[in-house]
C-alpha cells in the first residue's frame, strides 16, 4: 500500500510542480502541410483553390467567350457554409479570383458588399472631390456571370476517431439566362484520431 | 533494512506534508466567491459591471476553470447585446472544451488525493449544449443563419457522442428539445424545409424523453411545420393534435405562417441554480464504528453511527493467531458531495406587445435549467460517490502515514501535529461545485408572424404575480419576406 501511495504522491507532486513550457516558433513555407486538429485549414483551402482554377480555366464554357474575343465579367455571389465548422470561404474564393484574373481569361467585379462601400465613396466624392478627380456613378461594369456555391461536410465519429468528408461545389451561372455554364467540385476526406488520455 | 524503511517513511511523510500544503493552497473551490462577486451584478441586470468584475477577478477561475471563465464572459456579453464579443468568448470556450477531450492522467491522479476541483472543468452535458445554443443565438441576432446552423451541427455531433456513450441507458441526457426546436426554426429561416421538419420531429421526441414537459407552443409549431410539409405519418406517430390551438402563449402559428416572416422573441428569465456542497464528517474506528455528522435540509446537525467495515482477511488471520492488528485505530474522515442550490427568480415570463403584436403574446419556457441540473446530479451520483470514497480513503491513509512518520517522543507536539494534519486534510475535501450559474433559469419564446417590413415591439418582464419588473423596446426591426428575425431580452432578476 505504501509503495502505491509513494508512487501516487510522486506523480501527483510532479503534476503540481510541472508548469507550462515556453513558446517555440518555427517559420515554415506557406505551402507546407501542417495538420494540428484535423479541422479545415489553409492546406484544404489551397487544395480547393488549385483544383477549382484548373477545372474552371479548362472548362468548355470558356470557348464561347474566347471565340467572341470577349473577356467575361464575373461577380462572386453567396458561397454558403453548410459544414459543421466555421469556415471562411473567402480564403479560397480570393485564391480562385486571383488565379483567374492573372490568367487573363476572366475579369471580376466587386461583390455586393464591396459595391456598397464603393458607392458610398462615390457619393462622398460627388460632394467633396474636385471635378477632375471625381469618379462618376452609373459607370459600373455589369457582371455576365455569377459564381455561387456551397461547402458541405459529413462527419462519422466514434470516441476519439472521426472520418470527416468535405465537399466544395462551385458554379458559374449566366446572369441573363440563369444557365449553369460550369460546375466544379473538390472533395477532401480526413481520418482524425485523438487520444483519450494524456500525461 | 530498518534504515531503508525509516528513509522511505521520512520521504513519504515529507512528500505527504508538502503535497497536503500545496493542495490546500492550490485546489480551493472558488465557486462561492465567484457567486458572491459576479452573480449579484448579473442578477441586477448590470451585465457590464459583472463583465468588469470577472475580468478584475480572473484568479477566481484559475487554470482549471478556463472553460467557465469564457462561458461566463460570453453569456454576459450576450445579455448585454454585444453579440460579436459574446461570439469571441463563447468560441474560446468551445475550443477549450474541444481541447479537453483528452483526459490528463496526472490531473486525474491528483484529484484522488486533493479534490475534483484540480480537474479541468469540462462542463455538464446540458451546459455544453447551451454553450452552442447561445453561440447560435448570437449568430441569429446578427442575422448569420449559416453560422447558427454550424453550431447546430456541432451540437448534433456532441449529442451523437453522448448517445453512443449512454448506450442503452435511456435515462441519460442525450438530446435537448429546445435545441431541436430552435434548429428547426433556423432551418426554416434558411429555406431548408425538409431539415426544418426533421428538426421539429426530433424536438417532440427529445421533449418527451426529458424532464421538461413539451411546451404547447412547440407542439403547435411542430404540427404547423409537419402539416406544411405533408408529413402526415410523422404527425400520427407523434400523436400531435390541434388541442392546444386555442392558446397563444409562445405565439400562435398556422401552417401558412411556417414559411412566412416572423419576429421571434427569446426571453432569458431568472438565474440558473448553483451548486453547494453537503459535508459529512466524523470518525472511523477500524473494526468498530463509523460516526458521521452532517447538516440536514434545515441546517440542523445530525449524527449517525454505523458499523465500520471489518478488518481485511490478512489482519483477521493475524488476529486469529494472536498477533497485533490495526483494530481500534481511529481516523478522522470528511467528505463533501455537490448539492443543488436554487436561486429564487423574480422573472417568470415575458409579454410581447406593440405594433408588431397588437394582441399581447405571453412567452412560453422552452427549457428550464433546474430539472436539467437535478438530472445531472442524479445521473452522476454513483460516479461522484465512488470517486469521493476512493479519494477520502486515499487521503485518510496518507494523513495517517504522515502522522505516524512524523510522530516523536513529545506527546504535546504529537497531538498538535496530528490535529494539524487532520485540519490540512479537511481543508482539501471540497465538492466540485463548479457550474455555469450565469445561465438563465428558463429560456422562453414568443413567435410573432408579421408582414415583411419594418416593425417595432415592446417586451416586458413579469414576476409571478404578473407585475412588470422590466421592459425593453425594439424599434426598426426590418424583416424581409420569409425572414425569421430573432430579438433577445434578458431579465435575470
Amino acid at each position: 500500500m505504501s509503495r502505491i501511495m509513494t508512487s501516487l504522491l510522486k506523480s501527483a507532486l510532479a503534476a503540481v510542480l510541472l508548469t507550462g513550457c515556453s513558446t517555440k516558433v518555427t517559420r515554415v513555407t506557406h505551402d507546407s502541410t501542417i495538420d494540428l486538429t484535423g479541422k479545415w485549414n489553409d492546406t484544404d483551402s489551397r487544395l480547393v483553390a488549385e483544383e477549382m482554377v484548373k477545372d474552371a480555366t479548362n472548362g468548355a464554357w470558356y470557348a464561347k467567350y474566347a471565340a467572341a474575343k470577349t473577356t467575361p465579367t464575373v461577380v462572386v455571389g453567396e458561397i454558403r457554409n453548410k459544414s459543421h465548422e466555421h469556415i471562411s470561404t473567402e480564403t479560397f474564393i480570393n485564391d480562385i479570383q486571383r488565379a483567374l484574373i492573372n490568367s487573363g481569361k476572366v475579369e471580376f467585379v466587386a461583390n455586393k458588399a464591396e459595391r456598397g462601400q464603393i458607392r458610398d465613396e462615390k457619393a462622398d466624392q460627388a460632394n467633396n472631390a474636385s471635378v477632375g478627380t471625381r469618379q462618376d456613378a452609373g459607370e459600373e461594369s455589369g457582371a455576365k456571370l455569377m459564381m455561387i456555391g456551397e461547402l458541405n461536410s459529413i462527419v462519422d465519429q466514434e470516441g476519439g476517431k472521426a472520418v470527416v468528408f468535405y465537399q466544395v461545389n462551385l458554379e458559374l451561372v449566366e446572369i441573363e439566362s440563369h444557365k449553369k455554364l460550369w460546375i466544379g467540385d473538390k472533395k477532401i476526406k480526413k481520418f482524425v484520431e485523438r487520444s483519450e488520455t494524456k500525461f | 533494512m530498518s534504515a531503508r524503511i525509516a528513509l522511505r517513511k521520512s520521504v513519504l511523510s515529507r512528500l505527504g506534508a508538502t503535497l497536503l500544503l500545496l493542495l490546500v493552497t492550490g485546489c480551493a473551490d472558488k465557486s462561492l466567491l465567484r457567486l458572491e462577486k459576479i452573480a449579484n451584478s448579473a442578477q441586477k441586470d448590470d451585465y457590464q459591471k459583472a463583465i468588469a468584475d470577472i475580468r478584475k477577478n480572473k484568479d477566481l477561475y484559475g487554470g482549471s476553470s478556463q472553460l467557465l471563465y469564457h462561458m461566463d464572459l460570453g453569456i454576459l456579453f450576450h445579455y448585454a447585446g454585444q453579440y460579436d464579443s459574446s461570439i469571441t468568448e463563447l468560441s474560446k470556450a468551445t475550443a477549450i472544451h474541444d481541447d479537453l477531450f483528452s483526459k490528463s492522467v496526472s490531473n486525474e491522479a491528483l484529484s484522488f488525493l486533493a479534490n475534483d476541483n484540480v480537474r479541468p472543468y469540462r462542463g455538464k452535458p446540458h451546459e455544453i449544449v447551451l454553450l452552442h445554443q447561445f453561440l447560435a443565438f448570437d449568430y441569429l441576432a446578427l442575422g448569420k443563419y449559416d453560422d447558427a446552423l454550424v453550431e447546430s451541427r456541432q451540437t448534433q455531433l456532441y449529442l451523437d457522442e453522448l448517445k453512443r456513450k449512454a448506450g442503452k441507458d435511456l435515462g441519460k441526457f442525450t438530446d435537448d428539445g429546445m435545441f431541436r426546436y430552435l434548429t428547426g426554426i433556423a432551418y426554416q429561416a434558411e429555406g431548408q424545409k425538409d431539415d426544418a421538419a426533421i428538426s421539429m420531429y426530433q424536438a417532440i421526441k427529445a421533449y418527451r424523453g426529458s424532464p421538461i414537459a413539451l411546451p404547447p407552443s412547440v407542439a403547435r409549431g411542430a404540427l404547423a411545420t409537419l402539416k406544411a410539409r405533408d408529413r402526415e405519418n410523422d404527425i400520427q406517430e407523434l400523436k400531435l393534435t390541434d388541442a392546444a390551438a386555442g392558446s397563444n402563449a409562445g405565439g400562435a402559428l398556422a401552417p401558412s405562417d411556417v414559411d412566412g416572416s416572423e419576429i421571434i422573441v427569446i426571453g432569458e428569465a431568472g438565474r440558473s441554480p448553483a451548486l453547494g456542497q453537503n459535508v459529512f464528517w466524523g470518525t472511523w474506528e477500524r473494526d468498530g464504528v463509523l460516526v458521521i455528522h452532517f447538516h440536514d435540509s434545515q441546517g440542523k446537525e445530525v449524527t449517525q453511527v454505523l458499523p465500520a467495515p471489518g478488518l481485511p482477511a490478512s489482519e483477521a488471520n493475524r488476529a486469529g493467531r494472536g498477533g497485533r492488528t490495526r483494530s481500534g485505530t481511529t481516523f478522522h474522515v470528511k467528505f463533501a458531495l455537490p448539492s443543488l442550490k436554487n436561486v429564487p427568480s423574480g422573472t417568470r415570463f415575458f409579454t410581447v406587445a406593440g405594433e408588431a403584436s397588437p394582441t399581447p403574446v405571453k412567452t412560453e419556457a422552452l427549457t428550464d435549467v433546474e430539472p436539467l441540473m437535478s438530472r445531472f446530479l442524479e445521473e452522476n451520483q454513483a460516479a461522484m460517490l465512488t470517486r469521493t470514497v476512493i479519494r477520502v480513503v486515499a487521503r485518510t491513509i496518507t494523513a495517517q502515514e504522515t502522522k505516524s512518520a512524523i510522530s516523536g517522543n513529545n506527546p504535546l507536539i504529537n497531538l498538535l501535529l496530528n490535529i494539524g494534519t487532520d485540519v490540512l486534510a479537511d481543508q482539501l475535501e471540497q465538492a466540485d461545485t463548479r457550474a455555469w450559474f450565469l445561465l438563465p433559469r428558463t429560456v422562453q419564446i414568443a413567435r410573432i408572424p408579421v408582414k415583411p417590413g419594418v416593425h417595432s415591439l415592446n417586451v416586458e418582464a413579469h414576476d409571478a404575480s404578473g407585475r412588470t419588473i422590466g421592459s425593453k423596446a425594439f424599434e426598426n426591426i426590418a424583416v424581409k419576406p420569409g425572414e425569421k428575425k430573432f430579438v433577445f431580452y434578458a431579465s435575470l432578476k
